[in-house]
């Protein structure tokens, strides 16, 4: 069952390499940030695999935390693109 | 005889297998499809589903202790923050006036 | 009171993370949450939360499966159309007028409707949301208005 785990998590590594790709050519900004925020979601579940391989339950902390920063990132990146700044009110 | 581990990594293998499959359309249509929108489609959908059932099918493998409640919380927080920020980014290109595609007809 | 439930919810997240009974544990977890629960009431739902009726919230759970039911389907049409090497899609954006009264539902549409199989929530202008669909096919089963009358059932009855 680990070799399974093992081929799962090169799976996910991969397919985030081909997602990198898309946050490479773009074409516009917002297509990079969706190829950023999918390979987030893609690492996020990595790590969990690997806090099972490894049976350590720390890094189940790290991908909860890797979560909610990829979420607040993409919000402030958008909230970026359509407003110009971080601050102050969103309309 | 069927024994009890054998059922339980049988639905693992599934919920993997459906989990993977899904990420592996995830990442296919970001690359092929022709649009920021229709790439949004295949990101928010597929790569939701997927991390959800492969976070589920880690959860069952790891039966009743608390780090499984961790992994359902992490699925959750996967479920709930993903369509967010596909609408987010969907909003933020509308209106900064990228277009969509359209299929040429001739 | 909204400071109360912000902290129980708090404190609910604190034992999921950390995992064990110990009195230290429970006590320190105890205090943050209830600092950061006043702190949360304070900031972050300066505004009213939603509030919920019994026969709403019941209704809700009951709209949960229907939602995860749609997300497989969503996600299969999705392939479907990705794994076709003509990809046929015709994509469109389409504006759609709805009659909900409160934000809650606004919401919960959006997310309804992302999920949905085909189509996608692109902005939302007071009550017209603006949808993004894989072809005019899908976008016409949201303009039949049947998913908009399930959520007036659940969240403004």
């Amino acid at each position: 069952m680990e070799t399974f785990f093992w081929g799962l998590g090169i799976f996910l590594l991969v397919n985030a390499f081909v997602c990198l790709w898309r946050a490479y050519a773009g074409p516009t900004t917002v297509d990079r940030v969706l190829a950023v925020n999918i390979i987030g979601t893609k690492t996020l579940v990595v790590l969990a695999v690997l806090a099972l391989v490894f049976g350590r339950g720390i890094l189940l902390d790290v991908a909860l935390v890797y979560g909610l920063l990829n979420f607040v990132i993409t919000i402030a990146a958008t909230r970026f693109m359509e407003t110009g700044r971080l601050k102050g009110d969103w309309s | 005889m069927i024994s009890y581990e054998g059922i339980i990594n049988a639905i693992v293998v599934v919920l993997v297998g459906f989990g993977a499959f899904f990420f592996l359309v995830g990442t296919i249509g970001l690359v092929r499809l022709p649009d920021f929108y229709s790439r949004t489609h295949a990101a928010t959908k597929c790569d939701t589903l997927g991390a959800g059932s492969i976070l589920l099918a880690l959860a069952v493998f790891n039966g009743l202790e608390p780090s499984s409640v961790k992994m359902i919380a992490l699925a959750a927080l996967v479920l709930l923050s993903s369509p967010t920020s596909g609408h987010a980014l969907a909003r933020a290109a509308h209106r900064t006036g990228l277009d969509y595609w359209r299929l040429d007809k001739e | 009171m909204k400071a109360a439930q912000a902290s129980v919810v708090l404190f609910a997240f604190w034992l999921v993370l950390s995992g064990s009974l110990n009195l230290i544990d429970l006590a320190f977890g105890l205090i943050l949450s209830v600092l950061f629960g006043v702190w949360a009431a304070k900031t972050l739902w300066a505004e009213d939360a939603p509030v919920l009726t019994a026969r709403q919230a019941g209704q809700f759970v009951l709209y949960i499966p229907h939602l995860l039911k749609n997300m497989v389907v969503s996600a299969l049409q999705v392939a479907e159309v990705v794994l076709d090497p003509r990809m046929p899609i015709d994509p469109i954006i389409v504006g759609h007028r709805t009659p909900f009264k409160r934000e809650v539902t606004r919401v919960a549409y959006a997310n309804s409707i992302t999920l949905t199989p085909g189509t996608l929530t692109v902005d939302v202008e007071n009550n017209t949301f603006y949808i993004h669909g894989l072809a005019e096919s899908f976008t016409d089963e949201i303009a039949s208005g049947e998913l908009e009358q399930r959520l007036m059932r659940v969240f403004e009855e």
